[in-house]
Parts: structure tokens; sequence; C-alpha cells
């Protein structure tokens, strides 16, 4: 009897456990797909699934979501665990790192049937293209730009500046209106090398790191420029200074949470363009109205040195079991109009044409929006804007550059020395990547 | 006897399992991967001690980070059982509502680490934060707490000191075993205060304060969460601490390899100065029973 039992207790056990395994099968397909943002994306993108999970029956998304702090370090373990999301949301810097030779992700153009991938520019494409295989869709194109508070500036009397020089000028008359407090621009640590940047490269005609070879491609003299111009705007506190934005709370602060961006001590900043809802959003309502500056350019100058990518990338992964389905996902949130209208701007100015001609149509763009995107689009078009170097934003070379200009703003080391350093040690960490 | 056996075993395989997985495996592992350039993605490639070269030799970043973290357990374990002590002598009166009190005190222990109170630590240590407010008030000079590398290092000082409950709720424990007898005693004789605490209290407690500065001083070297979330490590590296070093050069610079030599460095140093204390306790620990010469 007791052996019976046993028996019997095994054979249903068997039968659980198949009837388990038959049901997990005939059970919908899973993706999981992971994202950062606040809550406003959040919930676009939970709608979103939601939706794509009504328009195709038996798949389920499962949504793994969080703020940006700590999710390149969680994603960078989950890739090293095998046990990545099936779509993931990334940093378009994080693909040098992730697909070092382009085999780090699935290949979306062995799905360009599911994929509407006439919908982007080939610049695009290529953006997020590494040794002929697409790592990633480009979900839309940013760059920075100048942002001006028009009221506060009218008040101080001062205009807007149109050229480097009237830069300086500019923020010198600014503060001697508004008083120790008033800074003409405004920036975190990375937005204002990338100004500096802008300037040498214009200068000198090359970047820091050569897209085609990752090597160092600035002269010594355009190294030195790069610093100086750095310095400069941090000495004729034309910027706000970095020990001083530090001592607010962090250099990396938003301005939006800045008491001095509130109360118009601060009259401009230099960032991504698709930040003007947030960087607007903590503005009086009333008497404060925010405009795109000019892209400062020197006489002559063969490229702007505007820095723009791809804001945000979405990659399958190359272990997805259902990288089709995966892809026709990416798709769908990037270009279903549907889905476009639920997502609407919380991921940015769209780089889908008919996700951008949508929102356009059905007034879902702001004027200041539609004003960044034609400047960007301008120069873009006019071949002004060069593909950054995949290397230019390697965490490890994000790190060097930051320490470097960072010692710059605390008077540590001269423009020579900065110099030096970029020359020196860039070259080694980049010789190391 | 057997089948007890077997049984005890069965009981305490859990236990084994998640140490040898989630314990000794990472450790055995980590300290392989020391020996190995490794960015995560790519298959680990045998360096031999090269990451060890590189720390002692050329990476400038690790002596900076190092003495900073030698100077963060240097104030701050001293500060947080000196604090722990004194509270727990002043909770350990007989006082209405002292529970409450007792409470309230272990309160920053849980709330410590939350982003919560990384926030709040910037706000009251930013330019215009209520730390320059009193400082102002009573006439002097505005500090750049966040901003200015020579205070810096204070302000998450001052955060993990002020998460005493855990060492205070031990010393609680150990101030309550002390004899009343001995009290009263030094109280017939005429001792002062002074006198009855650092001549009774003290060296009766002696095992206590070496259990908490053993793990104080172990948790002090592992400290994460301050530098990451007020600091960010910086300015200039000023509070750059090992753990973050580690963090930073594991997760977030794809060099994971450099990271685990890292915290075997790390780990080797806590070992040691954990030996020395264990060593130096037969100076100046006494335990019940024991007889001077033992």
């Amino acid at each position: 009897m007791k052996f019976s039992v046993q028996k019997l207790s095994a054979a249903l056990v068997c039968a659980s456990l198949v009837s388990a395994g038959m049901f997990a099968n005939a059970a919908a397909q899973e993706l999981r797909f992971s994202w950062w943002g606040g809550g406003e994306r959040h919930e676009a993108m939970l709608k979103a699934s939601k939706l794509f999970e009504a328009k195709n029956p038996g798949v389920k998304i499962k949504a793994e979501y969080s703020g940006f702090q700590g999710y390149q370090e969680r994603l960078s373990t989950q890739i090293a665990g095998r046990n990545e999301p099936d779509v993931m949301q990334l940093n378009w810097a994080w693909l040098s790192a992730f697909s070092k030779g382009g085999d780090g992700f699935y290949d979306l153009r062995k799905s360009a049937v599911s994929m509407k991938l006439t919908d982007f520019t080939d610049q695009d494409l290529a953006l997020t293209t590494i040794n002929g295989k697409l790592n990633a869709m480009p979900v839309g194109f940013a760059a920075r730009i100048f942002y001006w508070n028009k009221s506060v500036l009218a008040i101080a009397g001062v205009q807007p500046p149109k050229n480097w020089d009237e830069l300086f000028t500019a923020g010198k008359a600014f503060r001697a209106k508004v008083g120790d407090k008033g800074y003409l621009l405004d920036g975190n640590l990375y937005d204002l090398i990338l100004l500096s940047h802008a300037y040498a490269y214009q200068k000198h005609g090359t970047p820091y790191i050569d897209p085609k070879t990752g090597k160092i491609a600035m002269s010594a003299a355009a190294l030195k420029d790069w610093a100086a111009f750095y310095k400069r705007l941090q000495d004729e506190k034309i910027v706000t200074p970095l020990p001083y934005r530090a001592s607010l709370g962090g250099v990396e602060k938003p301005v939006e949470q800045q008491p001095d961006w509130v109360n118009g001590n601060w009259a401009g900043v230099y960032t991504w363009d698709s930040t003007v809802r947030l960087i607007g959003s903590t503005l009086p309502s009333k008497g404060q109205e925010l405009d795109v500056g000019d892209f400062l350019t020197l006489p002559g100058a063969k490229n702007s040195g505007m820095f723009g990518r791809s804001s945000l990338v979405y990659a399958v992964s190359k272990r997805s079991k259902h990288p089709e389905l995966a892809a026709k996902f990416v798709n769908f949130v990037l270009t279903d109009p549907e889905a476009v209208r639920i997502i609407d701007m919380s991921r940015g100015t769209p780089a889908s044409l008919s996700a951008f001609q949508q929102l356009q149509k059905e007034d879902r763009l702001r004027p200041i929006e539609l004003k960044a995107y034609a400047r960007i689009s301008t120069q873009q078009k006019a071949g002004a804007i060069s593909l950054p170097a995949a290397q230019f934003e390697h965490p490890r070379v994000q790190k060097f550059m930051r320490e470097v200009f960072e010692q710059i703003g605390y008077g540590k080391i001269s423009a020579d020395e900065a110099a030096k350093q970029l020359s020196e040690q860039g070259a080694t960490i980049l010789q190391r990547l | 006897m057997y089948e007890n056996r077997r049984i005890g075993f069965m009981y305490v395989l859990p236990f084994v399992i998640g140490v040898v997985l989630f314990k000794l495996f990472p450790f055995v592992m980590s300290f392989a991967l020391s020996f190995t350039q490794y960015d995560l993605i790519e298959p680990p490639k045998y360096i031999g001690v090269e990451n060890y070269r590189e720390m002692f030799t050329t990476d400038k970043l690790f002596p900076k980070s190092l003495s900073v973290t030698l100077m963060f357990v240097v104030l701050t374990v001293p500060l947080r059982l000196a604090a722990a002590l004194m509270v727990a002598q002043i909770l350990n009166f007989k006082l209405r509502g002292i529970n409450f009190f007792r409470s309230a005190f272990y309160l920053p222990s849980i709330l410590g680490g939350s982003i919560a109170v990384s926030i709040l630590w910037r706000f009251i240590f930013s330019r215009d934060g209520l730390i320059n407010q009193i400082i102002v008030a009573l006439g002097g000079t505005p500090i750049l707490w966040l901003a200015d590398e020579q205070y810096s290092l204070w302000t998450i000082v001052l955060l993990n000191v002020w998460q005493f409950g855990s060492s205070m709720v031990i010393f609680l424990a150990a101030l309550q075993s002390v004899p009343q007898s001995l009290y009263e005693a030094a109280a017939m004789d005429g001792a002062g205060k002074g006198t009855v605490f650092f001549r009774i209290t003290v060296p009766l407690i002696t095992p206590v304060i070496f259990f908490n500065l053993v793990m104080q001083t172990v948790h002090a070297f592992q400290e994460f969460n301050g530098p990451y979330m007020v600091t960010e490590g910086g300015p200039l590296h000023s509070t750059y601490l090992l753990s973050l070093y580690i963090y930073e050069q594991s997760f977030k610079l794809f060099n994971l390899g450099y990271g685990t030599a890292l915290s075997w460095v790390l780990f080797v140093l806590v070992a040691a100065l954990s030996a020395i204390a264990f060593y130096s306790s037969k100076y100046w620990v006494y335990y019940a029973g024991e007889k001077e010469g033992k």
C-alpha cells in the first residue's frame, strides 16, 4: 500500500510538471522591457505596452523601469549575467561599451520586414549601426543648444548673444546689472565641456576624438584652446563657476531645481534641446518666456561643433527568445500612431518621421520645441553636425574628461597642463578601450 | 544517532548552500577575476598581477581614494563610538518617556542610508542651507561644505556619525549590565562622576567597546551610500572612498577585473587592521572573571 501511494504521488508530480510545461508553452510569450525615466514616461510606456498586448493576444510585456541613477550599472550586471531584458532603452553612449564589434545586440536589420526603417534618416540609423549591424533603433535626435529666458534678459537690458564675443560682453553686462548672484549662462560640468569643445572644434576644424580612427584628433593648440575657453568662461563668471554650482547642492543638480534659475538670477542654459519642458516647468508662469538661442559660431567655421546624437535608443537582446517579436515591439513604440499619441513627448522629439509629423499635426509640439527642432535640422541638413566618435561618450573617457575639466574649474591646473593631460592620458585611455 | 546527524545536516543544508553559493563562490571568483581584464561583456582575459601592479604604480586615483578612506575611518569611528556611548549613558538614566527617546535616537540608523536623507543632507549643507545659516547667525562665515575639498568629507562623516543607533543600543545593554553595587561602593568612597565613568563603567564595558570598534571600523571601510548619494565622490575626489571607486570601476567603467583587485586590497587592509585590533585587545579589554596577567 505504502509503495503504491509513493508511485501514485510520483505519477501525480510528473503529471503536474508535464502539464505545467505544456501550459507554459501555450501561455503568453513574454518580453521583458526596461527603461529609465520620470513619472510621465513611466506612465506612457506602461500604457503603450498594454496597447501592444491588446493588439497582440498571447503577448505579455513585463516592464522593468526605474530612474536614471544606477540604471547602467544594473544593466551591465544583467548583460554580464546573460539575463538582460529582451528590449532595452539605452543611452547611445553605452553602445560602444556594450557592443564593441557590433555583436553585442540583435541585428535589427534581420527583422527589417517588421520594422519601418524608412521612417528614419540614414544619419540616424548610422549612429546606431556598428560594423554594418543595426544594434539599436534611435528614439530621437538631440543636441546641446542655448535656451534663454527672454524676460530676464529684457529686464537686465541684455540681448541674447549671437556670437562668441557677444557671449562674453552680454555675460559681463548681465552680471553688472543683476549683481553677484547673476550669471548669464548655466550648465552642468559636461554641458560646459561640450560648449568649450564646440568653440575649439569650430576654430580648428577637428573634434577631440576622430570618429573614424577612435584616436585623438585635436592638435596641441586646439586642446589648449578647448581648456582655455572653459577656463575663461569660469574666470570671467560668464557661466556659473563649478565650485559655486557644487556649493548649491551638487554639480549635477538640474537647472530647473536651482532657485537662482527660478528667481531669474540666471538668464540661460546650455543643455539638451529635449529638456525644454523640464527647464521651463519651474519658471513662474507669468512674465517668464524661454526662447531658443542662436548657435554661436566663429566666422568661417567649417563645422558648427554642435554636439548632437541619438538621445535614446532601443536595443534588442541577442539572447532574446523572441527577437522578431521584440523588433516588432520596438517598431510599435516608435511608429504606431496610437502608441505615438500615448507616448507623446515623454521621450523628447521623435526621430521617426511619421511620429514627428503626427505630433506636429495633432498640435502636441510646442512652438519652442519646433523652433529648437528646426534649428538643429538646419545644421544637420547643412552637414554642420558631424557624427561624434562613439568613444567620446564611453564611460571611461567621460570620467577622464570630467576630471580634467574639474581641475580647471577649481583652479588646480592651467590650460597648458589640461591640454597635456587631454593629449597624453587621453591617448592611453583610448588605446585601452 | 546517525539518523539525528542526518536530520541535523538537513537543517543546516540551506545555510551551507547559501554560504557556498552566495559567499564562498563569489569570494573565490572575485580573487580569480582580480588577475584578469574583464569588461563584463567579453570573456575575462588573464593578465597576471597587472591590475595590482597598475594600482600600486601608475594609478593616481588609488592612493588618493585610499587616503580619503583612511581619513574617513579615522574621523568616523571614534566620533561615532563617542556619540553612541554618550547618548547610551544619558539614555541609561531612569527618566519618564525614556523608551521614546531610545527609539528616537535609533531612528537615524534606519533612515541614514535613504535617498530622502541624502537630499536633506545636500539641502542643509548647501551654500544657503541650515548649517550655514546657523554659522552666519553666530557671526561666522559660510562654508562651502559641498564644494570645498577641505570640508566636503565632513558632510559624509557627520551623516555616518549621525547613524550611531546600533552601537548605542549595544552600549546601552552593556551599561545596564554593570553591577549597581560597584557604583554604590564608589559613591560611598566619594568618587566623582568622571572617576566613576572612567574607572568603573569604561573598564567594565571594554569587551563591548572592542566589539563596536571592530564592527564600526569594518562598516566604515565599506561605507558607500553617503558619498554615492550626497557628494558623488567629489569635489576633486575628496570624498571618493574606496567602495565608490570599486563600484565605479566594476559596474560603470566596465573594468570588473580591476574593481575586484581593488576590493581584495580593501579586504586585506580591513583584515590586517582587525587582526591588529584583536592583538591589541589583550592589553586593554577586560573580561569578567579574568585574572590579571591571564
